[in-house]
């Protein structure tokens, strides 16, 4: 309460100035673009060294008193350089837009920003920037575009969006996720509803001073979508269509093929034997493998029985032309006569992308104003149909942004936004399901048909209608009785989501300085999804099943803001106070049935049986004072500071208010009259502190003491305790300092900035796991209590330099380079949990260490004798030696978990964007890179199995230890034994560098004399590629899928080859 | 919205413009419709879930925490499909032991806990299910018996949730000091370590206590379970009442040797529980309205439990993967040991080929397939799941006699039940040792499949011994024989305890 009254007097004191310029000459005249020369409303005009000043009309017109006929004229306008003129009648001002990057205007929180004179940092990506690319999801734009900022790359499931973090990595369990905001408001909803084509800009504020006026919710960051807006006196009709292929892409993994699969299982089968407990001679062990033998004596008499057949009773199939036990020769090769009977239906990979693979979008934006309004209306459909089995997203969206100046202190608008999206999805949960097509594909050995066979001839099976029938594979034990492209052929998931986004403002203007706003931001977002699991094949089976989901996401901003912008000689004022609303609801309805009555209806009365039947409410509010000054004198020296008190109902009562603020300060060295460097157009230093709160992904009531309801017990009501109370949860706080230097150089051809920046997370929230000893739930094994116990830092430094290498008449030549490093270092943990590790990527959390740094058992070697893996160890057991210094063990639990020293962080990540011209054509090509850091790659340690009977095997393992290539670094294949021979370890650390070109974008725009027969104004042709290439240290892995490191069978990146063309009347 | 209304006055001193009426009038009706500066407008809660003080102000809420532990005894525990809350228990018990066969490595559903590997492995969710479940089950058991006494309700409903929260705490420590500490010896100090007692809600670590220690408070709460049950007459029969208390008690007292008490429980517990028929004993043992059954979860289609139900890999005809491509059999060495009079003989289909068994649509078949439990609804995967039947009473009544000596005791609590199994029983002239080994063959038949063998053959100290039969070097890895007393006997403590409980100890490796 106290800043808001402090602003109070604050905004009092500035009033006063105002009153105190008298009235002399008028001068008229009218200010026009150069570019189009259509007329500029909204220019300021300043009388230089007084307070005076006006805006131009939308006819570009204005009217100003002067004192003197000698007085000076200062034309301003955001994106365009200042022009200064003597005073004189009839003026006729042509503004040129801004060359350098320092005059841009910069969406910021609450407003917008001229890049020259704002302290904070910020990156910003404009329309033109993507506007020619195939993009379903607007924030796909990120990827690549701003130093500080990295990203993974979209999933290929159509609308996907990418992950998105900013300025290194600052949450262990809340979310590290940056705050999303369009048109002014938090946006809750799924990105792909957005049309990228209504995207004006996207901006990524990065730094405290810039992303406290979001207090507790800012301190990941804050991605900014602003929508396009229709200028007064520039009426324009655009069309745009796109059509693309899209492929897988990644390939897969390199792996081997049947004739070598089978003799590698029939030795793992033989090596189980012979270094197994029992120690069977390796002849008898051959024959067992080989099927010829079923039954051996021991040495202590106990008979041992093995299943009949050998390895080909355990593969489950003879995909070759020879008899059972004849595939396999006793010395473990493959029967020279052995050929596959259906070697054309064994490649799963290829099988599971038979989607749609096309995409095609229509875009048309009609745009203008007359007057005192403005408009800008879209339309727009999007077909992206992916390349997997099902996956497909069909959307609609209009917009309309109308703007009205009703009257000289009164103005309004409305930004309404509807989008109708028709999704149909493959079942890709990144895991190991079974009805995930990456993971069986990727993992299913090259001896399974996909379709059934005759046993002897091998031609396909075929139904009364002549087609193929899927093979279920009972007898495979990868897989068994599932089938991932039948099961996701015939299932149906989707999803139909729709959604309104309305903003509305109304502003007063007290004075020519002075104007009250209130911010009125109302979203909801429903989505039914509806699932059927089909009856015959898979965990519908054997009834069917169906399922649907109502989900609606209710949300709505709603602010008041008070603002005074003055410029009194060379003092330039701008203050905000503010108060603000945040309601947040989510509802679902769920309901289940089972017993499919009737084939091919998916409706809920079609199924016998009710298994489910739900509903949900929750409810999240956020309250907040805000304000803000920012003061400039003569553009030479900044300040500005900001200070938000959030109160936040996810935290319990105690603590539920905090205040958030900044500090920025900055020199714009190149004003100063002793700063006369002619090569240098602008430079500027600039600085900011300032302390911001993260409570995201904590849940809901993370501090209320739980006992879960619909635990039933028939029908008597039923709850189990699943959550303790911890009333002392708080947010975490990032304090973040940054300092940069903004420069333009030889009158634009080369600018850019250098910034460092130190985030230092305190009250990181960690889980604090309670002993399993004291209770759990059905979910996990034990409670946690969250702290907020622990500190990190990400320091970093963040380069941009762009240039105009070229620039000519004909041709021109442009780059662009980020660079970006990062440090991330954890500084302090719960005592009660010095380390955390996480298993599925061999990382763990402690001091000391970034927090995705490798803890996992260091693979020393394979023992030359007899194949078998060793581990470094502490302990010395009958299964440990000592060689040189190192003491080694055999068995992975003896070996201890230890720091490797890497981790998934790259050295140094960036990107290079260049864009070349001539005459009337352009390529622009867009690569992102990054060098150092390793990847602890779990897919491909899944192929490096010591045999798993039907899992496929990586090509690597044609170098694994055998009694005759004793020197090799990969143990020798083993099915009793794998989890010793294969288990994690360092040995599948695998380097994190890659190289990828995300676009590639070329076209022609067509030449203005052969366009005025259709009276357009302006069009273009272009081809464009997304995703050419990916080069890494390994083929197949999914390098860019995460940011800790995770290689998992998700839904790979596509690959879009796309052709537009765009029309502008 | 004090504070706005301020800012307004002072603004509108500071204002010369003519039309200040209008436009002060509608800056109030801005910031008038700011509806929020009020205190509860921060305070959300969850629809899902209730607070504990709530959910102790009366009994009749009280209750509820009682049935969220029924529940719990189906629901899916830890995300592991093959954990259907106490049937994950049960198929395990008889999977690691030696009457249950595992027929193919293909189906990878308990193949590691048949080989015996899991349970040695620290991050194995064998492990982590055995400790989690039974203390999640402590755990809120532990609640209610903190805070019953001051719920507002009668006394007699106090305790009977008293007495059903006391059954549960002393049930499930004895289920697991069973897998985690070594076995009881009667007469023996017992002091090896056991697992941690707490015994009230607390957020603090303990030690492992002595097997010895954690026994003394098992029938501490039993004791006080079953005086607190007296006169409670239950709902169903997934409730506890004063005969399943007594049940447990019998069961408690069995695997500690204390035959006198062993005997005498087992008896009074059965008191009022008639045997089946034969024709009930073939209906697939999934209805707990049969007269011989003392306890049992019955799960609803609404509640179902789909592929993490027991009848998802027990059930001769559900069509899950589990079951079509890995049927359950019998142990063929025990089988033989049926007599072909005797009405379970019917159950398991030696040829492997008859097809009057069912088996779901192109389900596989194995010698010694099971026909015991069968759903009741062939889409649906659930039936109801027998924790106590009347037969385990006499069975513990006679094993009970039988070893503190007391043959013709023995013989007749034997016979009751032998002669309902099958009408041409003999009643056994069988003495000693010989008498034991028939009460025991008649223990693995009747409790094929309902989890009791490796427990059984723990606390009778005995090896696993798979030769001799269906089962096989491929499918065991070997693993046909475990003498007695190895260290494979006891679990490991789960690696997630050992990093969150810093007084914890583990148990030999």
């Amino acid at each position: 309460m106290k800043e808001i009254l402090f602003k109070i007097l604050l905004i009092t004191c500035f009033l006063s100035f105002s009153k105190a310029y008298s009235q002399n000459l008028a001068v008229t005249g009218r200010v026009v673009a150069k570019e189009d020369g259509a007329p500029l409303p909204g220019v300021n005009i300043n009388v230089k060294g007084s307070g005076t000043g006006t805006q131009t009309g939308s006819d570009g017109r204005f009217s100003i008193q002067v004192p003197s006929k000698s007085a000076i004229l200062v034309f301003s306008f955001m994106g365009y350089t200042n022009q200064e003129v003597v005073a004189a009648n009839n003026l006729e001002i042509t503004l040129t837009a801004s060359q350098n990057q320092l005059n841009e205007v910069l969406v910021v929180a609450y407003g917008t920003a001229k890049k020259s004179t704002f302290t904070g940092a910020v990156s910003q990506i404009n329309n033109e920037d993507f506007a020619k690319r195939p993009l379903t999801n607007v924030l796909s734009s990120i990827v690549g575009a701003a130093p500080g900022v990295t990203t993974t790359l979209a999933g290929g499931a159509p609308g996907e969006s990418p992950g998105i973090r900013v300025r290194g990595f600052g949450s262990v369990n809340a979310s590290n996720d940056a705050l999303l905001v369009v048109d002014g408001a938090v946006y809750q909803g799924s990105f792909s509803n957005i049309n990228p084509d209504d995207v004006e800009s996207v901006s990524i504020l990065k730094d405290a001073a810039t992303t406290a006026l979001y207090g507790s919710r800012g301190a990941n960051g804050v991605v900014s979508i602003t929508t396009k807006r229709g200028r007064a006196g520039k009426n324009t009709l655009s069309f745009r269509a796109n059509t693309g292929w899209i492929s897988r892409g990644l390939p897969e993994y390199e792996r081997v093929d049947a004739y070598q699969y089978y003799p590698l299982m029939w030795e793992a089968y033989r090596n189980s034997l012979v270094y197994g407990v029992d120690r069977v001679p390796a002849n008898i062990a051959a024959g067992v493998a080989t099927g010829t033998i079923t039954s051996y004596t021991l040495p202590n008499g106990n008979v041992r029985n093995y299943t009949a057949g050998g390895v080909r009773a355990l593969l489950g199939y003879n995909p070759f032309n020879v008899p059972d036990n004849q595939v396999i020769n006793l010395d473990g090769t493959l029967n020279p006569d052995a050929q596959l009977k259906y070697a054309d239906d064994l490649d799963w990979a290829n099988a599971t992308t038979q989607g749609g693979k096309k995409r095609q979008s229509y875009n048309m934006t009609y745009s203008g104003g007359a007057d005192k309004s403005d408009f800008f209306g879209s339309f727009n459909y999007t077909d992206e149909q992916g390349y997997l089995i099902q996956s497909r997203l069909k959307r609609f969206t209009g917009r309309l942004n109308v703007n009205s100046q009703i009257t000289k202190w009164f103005k309004t608008g409305a930004n309404l936004t509807g989008n109708y999206n028709d999704l149909k999805y493959d079942n890709v949960d990144g895991g190991s399901s079974f009805i995930n097509p990456f993971w069986i594909s990727r993992y299913i050995a090259p001896i399974y048909p996909i379709y059934q066979h005759d046993p002897t001839t091998g031609a396909y099976i075929l139904n009364a209608d002549g087609g193929r029938i899927y093979d279920f594979g009972s007898s495979r034990p990868f897989s068994q009785g599932r089938h991932a492209i039948f099961e996701n052929s015939v299932d149906r998931q989707s999803q139909i989501r729709a959604s309104i986004n309305s903003r509305f403002y109304a502003t007063i203007n007290f004075t020519k300085d002075l104007k009250l706003t209130t911010n009125m931001a109302f979203d909801i977002q429903d989505n039914h999804e509806r699932e059927y699991d089909n009856n015959i094949l898979g965990d519908g089976a054997p009834a069917g099943r169906a399922s649907h989901g109502l989900y609606r996401t209710t949300n709505y901003t709603f602010n008041q803001l008070l603002e005074y912008n003055k410029t009194f000689g060379k003092h330039h004022i701008e203050a905000l106070a503010g108060h603000e609303n945040y309601f947040w609801k989510y509802n679902t309805l769920t309901a289940g049935r089972n017993g499919l009555v009737f084939e091919g209806n998916v409706e809920l009365p079609n199924f016998a049986t009710i298994t489910a039947g739900n509903s949900l409410e929750d409810n999240t509010r956020i309250e907040s004072y805000l304000s803000r000054i920012n003061y400039n004198f003569d553009e030479k020296y900044l300040v500005s500071a900001s200070l938000r008190r959030d109160g936040n109902s996810v935290i319990a009562p105690e603590g539920r208010w905090e205040n958030f603020w900044s500090l920025g300060l900055g020199w714009n060295i190149s004003r100063e009259d002793f700063f006369k460097v002619s090569w240098i157009d602008q430079l500027k230093l600039r600085s900011t502190y300032g302390q911001v709160g993260n409570a995201q992904g904590i849940g809901y009531y993370p501090y209320q003491a739980q006992y879960g309801l619909n635990r039933n017990n028939q029908a008597e009501p039923g709850a189990i305790q699943t959550n303790l109370p911890n009333p002392n949860l708080r947010w975490e706080t990032a304090k973040s300092f940054d300092a940069g230097i903004d420069f333009s150089l030889l009158k634009g051809r080369l600018g850019g900035s250098l910034a460092y920046f130190n985030r230092e997370t305190d009250g990181l929230i960690f889980e604090v796991p309670q002993p399993s000893s004291n209770g759990g739930t059905t979910g996990t094994a034990n409670y946690v209590i969250s702290q907020n116990i622990g500190s990190l830092y990400n320091r970093g430094v963040e380069v941009e330099l762009t240039g105009q290498i070229v620039k000519s008449k004909d041709f021109n030549y442009s780059l662009t380079l980020n660079l970006t490093k990062i440090k991330n270092k954890v500084t302090k943990m719960p005592p009660t949990v010095a380390l955390i590790p996480t298993s599925a990527r061999q990382t763990a959390i402690a001091v000391g260490h970034s927090i995705y740094d490798h803890y996992t058992r260091i693979f020393y070697g394979v023992d030359p004798e007899n194949g078998s893996a060793l581990y470094k160890t502490n302990v010395i057991t009958s299964n440990s030696r000592v060689i040189g210094q190192d003491t080694v063990t055999t068995v992975l639990g003896e070996a201890n978990q230890r720091w490797t020293g890497t981790n998934p962080i790259p050295d140094i990540q960036g990107s290079i964007n260049q864009n070349f011209s001539y005459k009337n054509f352009y390529l622009s090509v867009l690569a992102t890179f990054q060098l150092g850091g390793k990847v602890y790659d779990g897919a491909y340690a899944g192929l490096m199995h010591g045999g798993n009977y039907g899992t496929a095997l990586s090509t690597d393992i044609l170098n694994r230890w055998t009694p005759t290539n004793t020197s090799s670094n990969i143990p020798r294949l083993d099915v009793g034994n794998v989890a010793n021979l294969a288990g994690a370890s360092s040995r599948f650390l695998t380097s994190a560098s890659y190289f990828q070109i995300n676009t590639v974008n070329f076209g022609y725009n067509i030449p203005k004399a052969w366009l005025e027969k259709i009276n357009a104004k302006g069009a273009s042709i272009y081809f464009s590629a997304e995703n050419l290439a990916l080069f890494s240290a390994r083929k197949g892995m999914n390098i860019v899928g995460s940011f800790n490191g995770t290689v998992n069978n998700s839904y790979n990146f596509n690959r879009i080859v796309s052709v537009g063309l765009n029309v502008n009347f | 919205m004090l504070i706005f209304s301020v800012i307004e006055l002072l603004l509108f001193k500071t204002l010369t413009m003519k039309n200040i009426l209008i436009k002060g009038a509608l800056a109030v009706a801005i910031t008038l419709s700011v509806s929020s500066c009020k205190k509860e407008y921060l305070e959300t809660v969850p629809t899902n879930a209730v607070g504990p003080i709530d959910v102790f102000a009366t009994t009749k809420n009280a209750w509820s925490a009682v049935n969220g532990i029924h529940r719990m005894m189906w629901s899916q525990i830890f995300g592991t499909q093959s954990q259907g809350g106490q049937s994950g228990n049960m198929i395990y018990m008889d999977m690691m032991a030696d009457d249950m066969v595992l027929n193919t490595t293909s189906n990878s559903w308990f193949r590691s806990e048949y080989q015996w590997l899991s349970h040695r492995t620290l991050t194995s969710s064998i492990n982590e299910y055995h400790y989690g479940f039974y203390y999640a089950i402590i755990g809120n058991a532990n609640v209610i018996i903190a805070n019953i006494d001051n719920a507002v309700g009668s006394q007699a409903d106090k305790n009977a949730v008293k007495g059903e929260a006391l059954t549960y705490r002393a049930w499930a420590y004895y289920q697991m000091i069973q897998l985690f500490g070594e076995r009881w010896v009667a007469g023996g100090p017992n002091s090896g370590l056991g697992v941690p007692l707490v015994l009230e809600p607390t957020t603090e670590p303990h030690a492992r206590n002595t097997v010895a220690q954690v026994y003394t408070q098992i029938n501490a709460d039993i004791d006080a379970a079953i005086a607190a049950l007296a006169g409670y007459a239950r709902l169903n029969k997934s409730h506890f009442d004063l005969s399943v208390a007594k049940g447990i008690k019998a069961r408690i007292a069995l695997t500690q040797q204390n035959w006198t008490v062993a005997a005498q429980f087992a008896r009074e517990a059965r008191t009022g529980y008639t045997l089946m028929s034969n024709t009930q004993y073939k209906a697939g043992f999934n209805d707990y309205t049969n007269p011989e059954w003392m306890w049992a979860s019955r799960i609803q289609a609404d509640q179902t439990n789909f592929f993490y139900s027991f009848f998802a890999y027990l059930a001769s005809n559900y069509n899950s993967t589990a079951i079509r491509t890995s049927p359950k059999t019998m142990f063929s060495v025990l089988y033989n040991k049926i007599t072909p009079t005797d009405v379970r003989k019917g159950l398991w289909d030696p040829t492997g080929t008859n097809t009057a068994f069912p088996t779901p649509p192109s389900g596989t078949r194995y010698p010694y397939l099971s026909n015991k439990f069968r759903v009741a609804d062939v889409n649906q995967s659930i039936g109801d799941v027998p924790y106590m039947r009347a037969a385990e009473m006499y069975l513990i009544e006679a094993e009970a006699l039988a070893r503190s000596g007391n043959n013709t005791g023995a013989q007749d609590a034997l016979y009751t039940l032998a002669i309902n199994r099958d009408p041409s029983y003999i009643r056994s002239e069988r003495t000693g040792a010989d008498l034991i080994d028939e009460i025991m063959v008649q223990r693995r038949i009747e409790l094929w499949g309902e989890g009791f063998r490796f427990y059984d053959l723990k606390r009778t100290n005995s090896a696993l011994n798979r030769n001799g039969g269906n089962h096989n070097a491929t499918n065991t890895n070997s693993v046909l024989e475990v003498p007695a007393g190895d260290k494979r006997w006891q679990f490991l403590i789960p690696q997630g305890e050992m990093n969150n409980n810093p007084l914890i100890v583990q148990n030999p490796q």
